[in-house]
């Protein structure tokens, strides 16, 4: 227990610097797009058309970074247990209830993570075999890895979780 | 089999099963039973890397938190205070124009409530505004100003629907002003009723707060701007909103530390981010299962049956959506219900853009609608009231919004005049 809860801290530390460094990269490539097309078009300045050649990867990699954002970001929420979801029952159920539920829902969620971390690798390994290539001539599927993994990190979190929910729900059946 | 376990997940669903998870659990037991491969998944899953335009809501998403830490919301709300308030009811025109140029950086996403409740509550109170006026004003506040450039529920329904971006911001701005131009009558007529003082229109005061607020009062302009100049597109205008932003709360008012504030204000904005996307994501791979089955088509064939006529559609569909508006938020309102009600819409001749607005004003209502509208949530546990009471502080306000959703909703002009002028 202590092992997994020292692993769901330091993942969800590596996960903040990722999202702060892709952040960062995001808006910084997205903004020099836009200013060197801007002189490139009104200023008419060549130079800037040839650097906007240097940098014609940093397009579809800043579209990369969405998705990956979108995976470490959803990894996160989860530890704070505040992903969106329809909440009828909070107000209407006895609190004694409510780790019991919680409970369940997190296993719930882990399975299906589990889950969807087989489809993604089966589908990886396709792409591994049959995908083309994508910015920079890297082989698309070291951009899809996130996928797995990111379904990887989302189980780990929803793990601890059902694991805390589980000793909240005994303790409370036991008073 | 098949049947217990898709009731299950029903269940499992209204409980409180994270939305993506229920989604992928659906899409999953979908492809099982038309017996197609489960790697159609990540397939949709991908195309989150495909897209420009969803380039745009990281980058707004974060302008947006960067906007609601500081003293943005105190700029704003004094400005619009030297220019607003010496109308009868004046602060509650305030409360409402402040609130939307909020939200609509914000999103819906209840930051206006908690960032700006704080600052305008108390003023309301202590100008001797009713309580339960104040509340329900700064309860539907929350979700006023959708309708404005760069709101991201916009953006995720053009996305979702296919439908050009920069039309579906025009088209919102005149039911956007009407939004809150209706509350801000009410707001006006209650001034005069209860006969509130009116400070006067000062040139001093309002020069000052101008220039307090002459940094942050363009941003919507400019992206405006930006766009329909064709200037840049809606996400090049997002990374400039974003530097620009960084510029003026790091630079110009020193309110952000780089080192200190950044990295925190990041990882919550991709937090949102990241809860919204993942939905998306799972919400395509079930679109798409949905399309392949056919399951829009039956849809259309079984309304067909019921109904034909335009006006018992939008009767109907209004009083779906405020239901889903209720239950859902509206993002995942917007990426479970758009793809099956499009075709539907197409089939009685209704405009997407137009679609698009009647959207937005629906789920916005119903965020403020009982028993369980989010807004009601927040803003109970913002100012710690009993969630009973801003049912009944809510009320005048909710019917006011209603008549305005039926004026959006049955006169198109409304929302296609704009976007027509400029086609």
């Amino acid at each position: 227990m202590i092992v997994l809860r020292l692993v769901d801290r330091i993942l969800a530390r590596i996960e903040g610097w990722l999202i702060i460094a892709m952040l960062s990269l995001m808006v910084i490539f997205t903004f020099f797009q836009v200013v060197l097309r801007g002189l490139y078009t009104h200023g008419h300045l060549p130079w800037a058309n040839t650097l906007m050649g240097q940098i014609d990867w940093s397009e579809p990699f800043v579209r990369l970074l969405v998705l990956w954002i979108t995976f470490l970001g959803a990894s996160l929420l989860t530890r704070d247990g505040k992903h969106i979801q329809i909440d009828l029952f909070s107000s209407i159920l006895p609190p004694r209830w409510l780790p019991l539920r919680d409970f369940i829902l997190s296993t719930v969620c882990a399975s299906l993570c589990a889950m969807m971390i087989k489809v993604c690798v089966d589908y990886l390994s396709m792409e591994m075999e049959f995908g083309g290539t994508m910015f920079l001539a890297l082989p698309t599927w070291t951009g899809q890895i996130i996928l797995p993994a990111g379904f990887g990190l989302l189980l780990v979190h929803f793990l601890v979780k059902a694991v805390d929910q589980g000793i909240q729900t005994v303790r409370s059946i036991r008073e | 089999m098949i049947f217990i376990l898709v009731l299950l997940l029903i269940v499992l669903v209204i409980s409180g099963l994270p939305l993506f998870a229920g989604i992928l659990g659906a899409s999953l037991l979908g492809l099982y039973t038309s017996g197609v491969e489960f790697t159609a998944i990540p397939i949709e899953i991908v195309r989150l890397a495909n897209s420009p335009i969803l380039l745009a809501i990281p980058l707004f998403t974060f302008a947006g938190y960067l906007l609601s830490h500081g003293g943005t919301s105190t700029r704003l709300v004094r400005f619009s205070r030297s220019l607003l308030g010496w109308l009868p009811g004046g602060l509650g025109v305030v409360a409402l124009v402040t609130c939307s140029f909020f939200t609509a950086l914000t999103g819906a996403t209840g930051i206006t409530i908690i960032a700006l409740g704080g600052l305008l509550y108390p003023a309301l109170i202590s100008e001797r505004y009713k309580e339960n006026f104040a509340l329900g004003l700064m309860t539907t506040s929350g979700s006023i100003g959708l309708h404005f450039p760069p709101s991201l529920p916009i953006i995720l329904y053009g996305f979702v629907s296919g439908t050009s971006i920069e039309k579906l911001f025009m088209a919102g701005l005149i039911p956007g002003i009407l939004i809150i131009g209706v509350p801000s009558l009410y707001s006006i007529y209650m001034g005069k009723k209860w006969k509130l003082d009116r400070p006067r229109f000062s040139a001093g005061e309002f020069l000052g707060a101008l220039k307090g607020a002459a940094w942050e009062l363009p941003i919507p302009f400019l992206i405006l701007v930006g766009i329909y100049s064709g200037l840049s597109t809606a996400t090049e205008a997002a990374a400039l909103t974003v530097v620009y932003v960084l510029f003026i709360k790091v630079v110009v008012f020193k309110e952000l530390n780089v080192f200190k504030d950044l990295p925190e204000i990041m990882k919550e904005s991709m937090k949102m981010v990241g809860g919204i996307m993942i939905i998306l994501g799972a919400a395509l791979a079930f679109t798409n299962y949905l399309v392949d089955a056919f399951i829009p088509m039956r849809i259309l064939e079984f309304m067909e049956g019921l109904m034909d006529s335009k006006i018992g559609f939008l009767i109907l569909l209004n009083i779906f959506l405020l239901l889903v508006g209720c239950m859902m938020d509206i993002f995942s309102a917007i990426l479970v219900v758009v793809p099956l009600i499009l075709p539907l819409a197409d089939r009685f001749g209704i405009d997407p853009v137009h679609m698009g607005i009647i959207f937005l004003t629906n789920l916005a209502i119903g965020y403020n609608t009982p028993p369980v509208g989010l807004n009601l949530f927040i803003a109970s546990s913002r100012f710690d009231r009993p969630v009973v009471q801003l049912y009944r502080a809510t009320l005048p306000f909710l019917v006011l919004l209603l008549l305005t959703l039926i004026l959006i909703t049955y006169w198109p002009g409304l929302s296609l005049f704009l976007p027509n002028l400029f086609k």
